[in-house]
């Protein structure tokens, strides 16, 4: 199916409200009188065993209501998500800097604020971990190790005709959503509670509030309006603030408003994972891949948080798009005390995805081979199989790749840096490609069911609530294309209200790029049913058959001829005559299983695929660099929205950009983060972002399984970002060719100087 | 009783004069469009625009109201998102980033639209450059920026075409703003007079925008504040023979634009955009920087590599202080309380003074500086006559590195000069941390500074 005439070229529905300051976001919803304010004391230090905890002077302050500790939850004290090893509140222990220890609530934010100091602390410092090496060798594991594996892999590396085995290093990277989490908690009725979060899993959220209070679900009503960018922090990592509001409305039954201040919300939660990389390549004379073997070792944080479902991924794009018969991809999951690392776009598999890169890098390096025909010639082509057992299908990674070359004439930006080397001694230009492959789905297969209540109203228009948040992507746009192009009918009829728990119940978290998939389709599904009774309807008043009754452009046609009957006439009939013009409709992803005894399956509904070429600039007295373009072949499918689609596909080419570039997550030597602020914590500006970004959406086939054969967009084209890496690579080694090649990232200014005189005397 | 305008209304309030214009907006007047990230003014998410009168005519710039003390708008305009809407649909900029896709999630968006509208209203040059420029203090986490970049491309085209001599005439008839905006100078007249008593007040403040970051708790629990931002015999750039003289209140975007200073120094208008952002730039002096006392104050160095003199005045007691010799450690200055920066003079450059500014920091824009450093050359033929050598970032304090400068004096440039004038300088600086980086970042920047000043003398073997 396609959008129809008058929704394909639909804007985000959003952008009026946007535009105007208008939207409303957790710290906008309207005041209700005797609202007490949260702040929350997080632990100074980043392992310890806890003392004391004096709050007597803070209860003196002014304004000050009260403090909740955990000795405030009645129920169960804990916040972990797959394993249960997070308590809400810390008790006799701490395992990181700004782990939450208390909630001083009073009578405005500020004075919630001021009252912090007012909470004394002893606690006995232990030592600590932030190594994720270190913490293996200690058997610190958040969850046994795990490993994918396909073929025989020392068998294989004894015929290669080149081994390579090298190190890699890729950080983490902090989300920056620019709203903070937050939410906001009211007493309702009969001891239940409504709260309003900014998360990306209202359903996540109930159960957190039903731990820590012991309501039962039902009493909890969760809603997000929409979130202010949230890129995988507030998947878990809304629960906490939620429930701590949960905790003290339910104490209180008063309101009871939480909003992170930045700094806190960059110190108390988890980031993007680090991760440190031994691996071991194999090829054969022709520089094809035969072995690859990778030990990971991901840096978990202090909890386990959804850790091991990021470390799963990490398994599933280990050989990212390369076709390699014997493989055997280990990951660690590892306990240290930084704050829960945790999901964020890409989740888990840019990390594989840069170790297996760096070591095509090194062999192209070190063979005075070309990078990019290693590249090519390893491509995963229909047939080939992952080391996860899935096979792959209707492969576009070479056809994106031919087509990169084309369209933007590869041997010329190519041609064009050498000629500009030539004649520039202080500054150097790079170039380089990166070949995409991500699987789509939940990689937990019971995730991946999407819901959608769609209601017909007396006038004729419509109202859906589904299970997928809005955070800036576009999904209930999406959603309102499904519902006006399946109805046929103008989108402006169409309304998306708040996800709220009371009308779709226990929904999977808008991640995964999964939204508009299970949501679009479960919404296409309750459109559908509808659509089949008004049509029964329709064809009873015209004296006809359903089959030969078709909506067109809210007309009613007769055999492809128009008759009197109107959209708006036809519902207010069937209301009349008691059919029902409303549904809930779910949907599960078809075909998709995955045995965990057997590390095989087949876990993805399809792959995206793609290929970037970056083009930068060095500036080699000052170790900055410029990025001159970005260009891009994308397989959208065929995209139900090419505007929303491409703005994804810039975002998160951007902020792929910005995790191998300028941002840089530092910790001292106790644990505490050090990049705690926007001011210490460098994402892109507009004046770094590359100019001239260019798309072009791969002519190909509509996608099976994918909302109107348009492939999901939201966390692929980040490791776009990776182009730009390897591009500096290249140019710093146009200007020392001497130095160690180290692949750490991000290649922050501070890397590229060093890299530009490292061996070169001074 | 502080008395303002908030977008087409008059408001009096008793708030504390310290308030953060953000939590005034938010909190009392439940402008709800004007968002809070950061705090800090590194986000640009609370962008607001001040309309004020000078020299008769109402003139508007852009700040970040996280870092704006209430007490630094008292009689001013101030417009919000809420205050650039029309009564209905869209206005010009806003069209455009609609029909582009420049909005995602939304939180930045209205920062950008009120910087932009800045832009739209303001005097500087309405091109491209300056219109991005505009929007250098905003930070968008979602679009990559190419979605905002072509909508600002399609209001450059459009605003091609303002009337230069009544351009709020102009946005109003075009639909850029409200019809609101006409009426705006016959109601600032009318505010009320208010006098606000800051008799006794310890804590002075400029700009704010270091106090409220570093001494927050301190700034917003405070009675009474004195600020110096206002005093207009504090603000302005004069030359008087061969000195030049910059008031202590003039703001570094007022030093920018100045055309008296671009004339001094043709590269300052582009050097001083690495300088923090529009919006900040909008507030910050240049005496807050050189009193703030931080290592590595972009205008500190700047000012020390021209020698200045500072002048102090203690209760109409005025004393003349090196900028050199200011600064005893980590953000100690020989300035006592009470006293008050008042001006910074310096001798005008001529044709034979080569200066140059060199930063470096982790993002090239809205950055403080790893290493930042300026050079004087005074030349005599090719021989340095005088020079001065000042680095930020690698000690307690901004440091003119005197025996470099003294080295240096009666040399030619060439590679040897470099190599030497390199050692020397790396023997006087203590960079704590980083300092491998820093040390590098000294000799390429010394290397930059030479190299400017006498491209062909000079080559890259040096450095290797």
């Amino acid at each position: 199916m396609k959008p129809n005439k008058k929704s394909e070229n639909l804007r985000n529905i959003d952008s009026v409200g946007h535009l105007r300051g208008e939207s409303i976001y957790v710290d906008d919803i309207a005041i209700r009188e005797g609202t007490l304010y949260g702040a929350v004391f997080g632990s100074p230090v980043a392992h310890g065993n806890i003392k004391k905890i004096d709050i007597s002077k803070a209860l003196k302050m002014n304004g000050v209501h009260s403090v909740i500790t955990h000795k405030d939850i009645i129920s169960n004290n804990q916040v972990g998500g797959i394993i249960q090893d997070q308590p809400l509140l810390a008790e006799d222990k701490v395992m990181h800097v700004g782990q939450a220890i208390a909630m001083i609530l009073a009578d405005t934010e500020e004075n919630a604020r001021l009252a912090l100091c007012g909470i004394e602390m002893e606690i006995e410092e232990l030592p600590i971990i932030t190594c994720p090496r270190e913490a293996q060798q200690k058997g610190e594991l958040l969850v046994p190790s795990r490993t994918f594996s396909l073929g025989d892999t020392d068998f294989a590396y004894k015929a290669c005709d080149y081994v390579i085995e090298g190190t890699a290093e890729i950080n983490g990277q902090e989300h920056l959503y620019l709203e903070t989490n937050g939410s906001y908690a009211w007493p309702t009725e009969n001891g239940d509670m409504k709260i309003c979060s900014s998360s990306q899993a209202p359903a996540h959220i109930q159960e957190a509030v039903h731990k820590v209070t012991g309501l039962p679900i039902h009493k909890i009503e969760v809603e997000v309006n929409r979130v202010g960018g949230a890129f995988g922090g507030k998947e878990v990592q809304g629960d906490f603030w939620a429930a701590m509001v949960g905790i003290a409305c339910h104490k209180y039954k008063r309101p009871v408003k939480l909003v992170l201040h930045r700094h806190d919300d960059m110190i108390m939660t988890g980031k993007r994972h680090p991760y440190e990389f031994n691996y071991k390549i194999g090829f054969d004379k022709d520089f094809k891949i035969r072995s690859y073997e990778v030990e990971c070792f991901q840096n978990g944080g202090a909890f386990a948080d959804i850790s091991p479902a990021i470390m799963e991924r990490t398994l599933f794009h280990g050989t990212a798009s390369y076709n390699i018969p014997n493989a055997k991809i280990t990951v660690h999951s590892c306990r240290t005390h930084l704050p829960p690392n945790t999901a964020f776009r890409g989740f888990g598999a840019p990390q594989g995805m840069f170790v297996i890169e760096s070591a095509l890098y090194k062999a192209s390096r070190l063979h005075n081979v070309n990078y990019e025909e290693i590249q090519y010639k390893n491509l995963i082509k229909d047939g080939d199989i992952f080391p996860y057992g899935q096979i792959a299908e209707r492969s576009n990674a070479q056809s994106c790749f031919d087509d990169l070359k084309e369209t933007y004439d590869l041997d010329k930006m190519h041609r064009e840096a050498d000629e500009f080397n030539k004649n520039s001694t202080t500054s150097k230009k790079g170039v380089a490609v990166y070949p995409l492959c991500f699987g789509i789905s939940f990689t937990k297969t019971g995730l991946n069911q999407g819901m959608s209540l769609v209601h017909i109203y007396a006038d004729g228009s419509v109202s859906i609530s589904t299970g997928v948040i809005e955070m800036g992507q576009g999904v209930n746009t999406k959603i309102i294309q499904v519902a006006a192009s399946t109805f046929s009918i103008d989108p402006s009829r169409i309304k998306i209200h708040a996800t709220n728990t009371t009308r779709i119940a226990n929904a999977a978290p808008t991640a995964a790029s999964s939204g508009a998939d299970l949501n679009g389709a479960a919404t296409e599904v309750a459109c559908r049913n509808i659509l089949k009774r008004i049509k029964g309807h329709a064809a009873k008043l015209l004296g006809t058959q359903a089959e030969k009754v078709i909506i067109k452009d809210e007309i009613i046609y007769v055999d492809n001829c128009p008759s009197e009957l109107t959209w708006n006439a036809l519902i207010t009939d069937c209301i009349w005559n008691r059919v029902c013009v409303s549904e809930h409709g779910h949907y599960s992803s078809p075909g998709i299983y995955f045995d965990k005894e057997r590390e095989k399956g087949r876990a993805f509904t399809y792959h995206v695929y793609g290929t970037a070429a970056a083009s930068v600039t060095v500036d080699c007295l000052r170790g900055t660099y410029d990025i001159d373009s970005v260009k891009i072949v994308h397989d959208f499918g065929t995209s139900i929205n090419p505007h929303l689609d491409f703005g994804q596909v810039e975002g998160a080419l951007l902020q792929g950009i910005g995790l191998v570039t300028n941002e840089e997550l530092v910790y001292n030597e106790k644990g505490k983060l050090i990049s705690d602020s926007l001011s210490s914590y460098k994402v892109p500006d507009i004046q770094f972002a590359p100019e001239d970004i260019e798309i072009k959406a791969l002519d190909t086939a509509p996608a099976e399984n994918a909302i109107f054969g348009s492939k999901a967009v939201g966390e692929p084209p980040l490791m776009y970002g990776f182009s730009v890496y390897f591009a500096l690579q290249n140019a710093i080694r146009a200007f020392n060719s001497n130095g160690e090649l180290k692949c750490k990232s991000p290649m922050t200014h501070k890397r590229c100087l060093e890299a530009l005189y490292d061996g070169l005397k001074f | 009783m502080i008395s303002l305008i908030v977008n087409d209304r008059e408001v009096c309030t008793d708030v504390a004069p310290s308030t953060p214009l953000v939590d005034f907006l938010r909190i009392n007047q439940r402008e709800l469009g004007t968002k809070i990230g950061c705090r800090e003014g590194d986000c640009g998410a609370c962008t607001v625009l001040i309309g004020e009168m000078k020299k008769g005519a109402l003139v508007y710039r852009s700040v970040t109201s996280c870092l704006m003390p209430i007490i630094n708008v008292n009689g001013k305009h101030v417009v919000t998102i809420e205050g650039i809407n029309l009564p209905e649909g869209l206005g010009a900029i806003q069209e455009h980033f609609l029909e582009h896709g420049g909005t995602q999630c939304g939180f930045c968006t209205p920062g950008f639209l009120m910087a932009l509208t800045g832009h739209a209203m303001g005097d500087a040059e309405l091109n491209y450059y300056n219109a991005i420029a505009s929007v250098d203090g905003n930070i968008c986490r979602c679009t990559g920026y190419k979605s905002i970049t072509n909508a600002i491309k399609a209001i450059v085209i459009d605003l091609k075409k303002r009337d230069r001599k009544n351009p709020i005439k102009w946005l109003v008839k075009e639909n850029f703003l409200p019809e609101y905006f006409l009426k705006i100078e016959e109601k600032m007249a009318a505010l009320p007079p208010s006098k606000i008593d800051d008799a006794g007040a310890t804590l002075i403040v400029a700009g704010g925008t270091d106090l409220y970051v570093e001494e927050f708790n301190e700034m917003i629990t405070a009675d009474k504040i004195k600020t110096i931002a206002e005093r207009e015999d504090l603000k302005g750039i004069k030359i008087t023979g061969d000195l030049v003289t910059i008031g202590a209140a003039t703001t570094v975007e007022e030093m920018r634009n100045s055309e008296m200073m671009g004339k001094v120094f043709p590269e300052l208008e582009r050097q001083s955009r690495l300088i923090s952002s529009s919006h900040i730039r909008n507030m910050a002096t240049v005496g807050g920087n050189i009193v703030n006392g931080a290592p590595i104050g972009d205008i500190t160095v700047t000012m020390m590599a021209m020698d200045a003199t500072l002048q102090i005045d203690n209760n109409g007691l005025k004393r003349d202080v090196k900028l050199k010799d200011f600064y005893s450690g980590y953000k100690t200055a020989d300035i006592k309380e009470g006293e008050i920066l008042e001006f910074i003079s310096f001798e005008l450059p001529n044709k034979d003074t080569k200066f140059s500014f060199e930063k470096v920091s982790k993002r090239t824009y809205l950055d403080i500086a790893v290493v930042n450093s300026a050079m004087r050359l005074k030349f005599k033929s090719d021989t340095i006559e005088s020079a001065t050598f000042v680095t930020g970032g690698v000690g307690a304090t901004v440091l003119s590195l005197n025996k470099v400068c003294e080295f240096l004096k009666g040399q030619k440039i060439s590679n040897d000069t470099f190599r030497k004038a390199n050692e020397i300088a790396q023997s006087e600086i203590s960079p704590r941390s980083r300092a491998e980086y820093k040390r590098l970042l000294v000799k390429t920047q010394l290397f930059g500074h030479m190299s400017k000043a006498a491209p062909k003398a000079i080559s890259l073997e040096a450095l290797v």
